[in-house]
């Protein structure tokens, strides 16, 4: 889990990010990957996307849109991805049944017997739902929507506006992977438990 | 938009997040949608910004539709669902049979939606969304599901597809609740998904322009035929005489199978003593004056389709024939020596506006192939009477090509009264009467600037109905004055019932059908309805149709002598009581049941403290 951490953070490291520990403590767990992966992630930002696609292929105008796309809409990834990677590096913290040790009854146990047993609850629940699997896709998705999007970025901003239509529209390839990637970014985070379970 | 001016499919958006309004302007992830799946947003309650650019070359028109109240929310409101208001937005499109727009082609719907207090900075920092209420998230609870579940009883037949940023729930919760396919709102082929199902399930008209008209009963037809696709092999067209049945076969073929031929064969036509060489061919010497080799009109359509209009008109062989083509597509030519015949690719399109189904009872044809003819599908034309929004149209189609011929003369249109009488008019002869109604008139005063009634010879009111309308389940009158032709007809109507198994149908054989039997049943009511109004008329000086006595109809219908007035505006009102039914019957009928309405609009009737013999109309 730790490496998955350090990886992500030389990953931002790496595209320039602002790696920043992002915490809601007014929210739970669920509701963050509702807002952030249901709300943007998988509805919000690829509609977007689609939509800048189609300015591309010329099928949309390029009009007003396309431009705040390019000059703020775009660069939502870079404000959110902090936010998608606590969330995602919080999922084992309070989605696993070792937080019920925590809570009545089962804080009521010796301290020596609740150690071990919410460490045990805890390790079969990871093996059960393959937790290290999981946080491994998502993890290697945000680093390849990382990778897609920080040359994308770089056209954006390396090219003049009047010229850049023509510029970005050899880029459409990128796009469409950049779009793909977003999309199973989302299903992976989708895919992690909705609870807390202990079967 | 009026029905002449676009024919672009129309779609209903239901979603919390495109379909609200905002207080500062543009609904930008609206905006966006539309960029994405190419829709022109036509909801109108947007104020330019950025979503006034316009799509070139839109897929569909979209109306957008919150499903929650306030449609514009602000911080401090409370946002809750508002499922009728969903189903208002919903039947407006779809059970206006009178309204001027296109039908939903299609209808898009979420499946969350976010409830409760609109806060700042509340979720993904959107403007006028709510914060959500933990039983929003709930996929055993999701809005989307009560609203489908609703549109699925109130207006059956039409398409709803879901379109969500969520992963796709248990599929048979949506399936199960009539949802044709799942759209992800976000997903990089939501475009190439939409048209996709915009094409199989949407109700979209005519493109090429040459089968007019939008009314919901056309476009379903159209839809039945785009669904049968490259791959059906036999299918069976079912209408009255001049609903167009062959321009629907062009439409399946050009569709379908381009780039073989279209073959049709006029089954009445064709002479009885060479009919099976000219369909199967034959070898030299195969009869007397075959001195030739003929390759027959089944092999001309190899790759192709055969349109076999008026079927049930072959005979004995050629229905032997036919039927061994159907099993195995080996074509064996007359006389011809070749034992492995003429494998052939073909797709066969049967018409007939008979009772087909009467006659193979009656055994004058073979059931057998009866059941080939069908096994891929059977394409319902409805006629004229049932499309009444699609005159106008029609009416300025035939208008404008009678024109063409005669260039000369002052005349200018049809009147706004010759309109209305051409409206109202049965037409048994469907659309080919239509046609021939209006050329006549065109041909007759040209020196007039506007036709009037007095201009078109229409046919007499209340003429009774084409004989070949029984090959039509739809518009059977099953009950009517009693008649000989009715009695056959309901007799063998009777038979047909007898012989269903019923017992062993599975609600899966009746998956596509309930919602066609739904409309068939009020129909048949109305008929019911309409058969006895006709009986109990009185015929007047000023009135020689006769007048309406709508309590002597109903105690004709319950078989009781003591009903008052009111007591049959609330029979009335309590056979017709939802939106479907009434749609589902004629427009005569449409306003006895608004009348029923009108008078009785405090006194709900409750069905089950009626005497026993109501219930058994």
């Amino acid at each position: 889990m730790d490496s998955l951490k350090g990886k992500s953070e030389q990953q931002a490291k790496k595209h320039g990010f602002d790696e920043r520990r992002y915490s809601i403590p007014s929210m739970d767990w669920n509701s963050r990957r509702s807002l952030l992966n249901h709300g943007w992630l998988a509805k919000t930002y690829p509609t977007m996307l689609g939509a800048w696609r189609n300015v591309l292929s010329g099928d949309a105008p390029y009009d007003q849109f396309a431009d705040q796309f390019l000059k703020h809409d775009f660069a939502q990834w870079e404000r959110n991805r902090g936010a998608l990677v606590a969330l995602i590096n919080d999922f084992e913290a309070a989605l696993s049944p070792r937080t019920l040790f925590e809570v009545h009854p089962l804080n009521q146990l010796d301290e020596s017997t609740r150690e071990w047993l919410s460490e045990l609850v805890h390790q079969l629940w990871r093996r059960r739902y393959s937790v290290d699997a999981l946080l491994h896709e998502a993890t290697s998705l945000i680093a390849a929507a990382d990778a897609t999007y920080a040359p994308l970025r770089a056209a954006i901003d390396g090219t003049p506006p009047d010229q850049r239509l023509e510029r970005l529209r050899s880029e459409a390839d990128r796009f469409a992977a950049f779009h793909t990637i977003c999309r199973d970014l989302s299903e992976a985070i989708s895919n992690f438990p909705h609870e807390v379970k202990v079967t | 938009m009026n029905r002449s001016e676009s024919t672009l499919p129309r779609i209903l958006i239901i979603d919390d997040t495109f379909g609200r309004r905002l207080q500062s302007g543009a609904n930008e992830e609206r905006a966006n949608l539309c960029r994405s799946l190419l829709l022109d947003d036509v909801t109108g309650d947007q104020d330019g910004g950025r979503s006034g650019s316009r799509i070139a070359r839109p897929v569909a028109e979209a109306v957008f539709v919150r499903g929650q109240l306030p449609v514009v929310a602000s911080v401090g409101d409370s946002v809750e669902n508002h499922l009728s208001g969903c189903l208002e937005a919903v039947r407006s499109g779809w059970d206006n049979r009178a309204a001027t727009v296109l039908p939903w082609a299609l209808v898009l719907l979420d499946l969350c939606f976010y409830t409760g207090p609109v806060k700042t900075g509340g979720r993904s920092q959107l403007e006028g969304v709510p914060e959500g209420r933990p039983t929003d998230d709930d996929p055993s609870g999701y809005f989307g599901l009560e609203i489908l579940r609703a549109i699925r009883e109130s207006c059956p037949g039409l398409p709803v597809v879901i379109l969500s940023g969520k992963p796709r729930p248990d599929s048979r919760e949506i399936d199960a609740h009539g949802s044709l396919g799942f759209i992800n709102a976000g997903a990089p082929d939501a475009l190439a998904t939409f048209k996709d199902y915009l094409a199989r399930h949407g109700l979209i008209p005519d493109e090429s322009g040459e089968i007019i008209g939008t009314s919901r009963e056309l476009l379903l037809a159209l839809r039945e035929v785009r669904r049968l696709g490259m791959f059906s092999r036999n299918v069976l067209i079912r209408g009255e005489s001049g609903t167009g049945k062959d321009l629907i076969a062009k439409y399946a073929h050009r569709l379908g199978r381009p780039k073989g031929p279209l073959v049709v064969v006029h089954s009445g036509n064709l002479n009885p003593t060479t009919y099976y060489s000219e369909l199967f061919g034959h070898a030299r010497g195969a009869f007397t004056d075959a001195k030739e080799q003929k390759e027959g009109l089944i092999v001309k359509a190899d790759r192709g389709d055969l349109f076999f209009d008026e079927i049930g008109t072959a005979p004995d062989n050629v229905q032997a024939g036919l039927l061994r083509v159907l099993q195995d597509r080996i074509v064996r030519p007359m006389g011809s020596s070749d034992t492995r015949g003429i494998e052939v690719d073909v797709r066969f399109m049967f018409a007939t506006n008979e009772d087909i189904e009467g006659r193979s009872l009656q055994g004058q044809f073979r059931p057998d192939l009866l059941e080939r003819m069908r096994s891929d599908g059977t394409i319902l034309l409805p006629s004229l009477r049932d499309r009444r929004e699609d005159i106008p149209l029609l009416i300025d189609r035939f208008f404008r090509a009678a024109m063409a011929q005669r260039p000369s003369g002052v005349l200018k249109g049809v009147s706004e009264d010759g309109m209305k009488a051409l409206c109202v008019n049965d037409w048994p002869g469907n659309i080919r009467a239509l046609e021939g109604c209006v050329r006549k008139a065109v041909a007759d005063y040209p020196d007039v600037e506007y036709l009037y009634p007095i201009h078109f010879q229409l046919p007499r009111h209340g003429a009774p109905k084409a004989p070949e309308s029984a090959g039509v389940p739809q518009s059977q009158p099953v009950v009517a004055t009693p008649g000989t032709s009715e009695a056959l007809r309901l007799d063998d109507l009777l038979r047909l019932v007898e012989q269903f198994d019923f017992d062993r149908v599975t609600r899966g054989d009746l998956a596509g059908f309930l919602p066609k039997l739904q409309v068939a049943f009020y129909r048949f009511l109305g008929r019911t309805l309409e058969a006895a109004l006709r009986q109990t008329s009185k015929p007047t000086p000023a009135d020689p149709e006769g007048e309406l006595v709508y309590t002597a109809a109903l105690k004709l219908l319950k078989g009781t002598k003591k009903l008052t007035t009111t007591a049959a505006w609330d029979e009335i009102k309590r056979l017709f009581k939802t939106a479907e039914s009434v749609s589902s019957v004629s427009p005569t009928l449409q306003k006895v049941i608004a009348r029923a309405v009108e008078k009785r609009k405090t006194n709900p009737v409750a069905p089950r403290k009626q005497k026993a013999d109501t219930s058994s109309i």
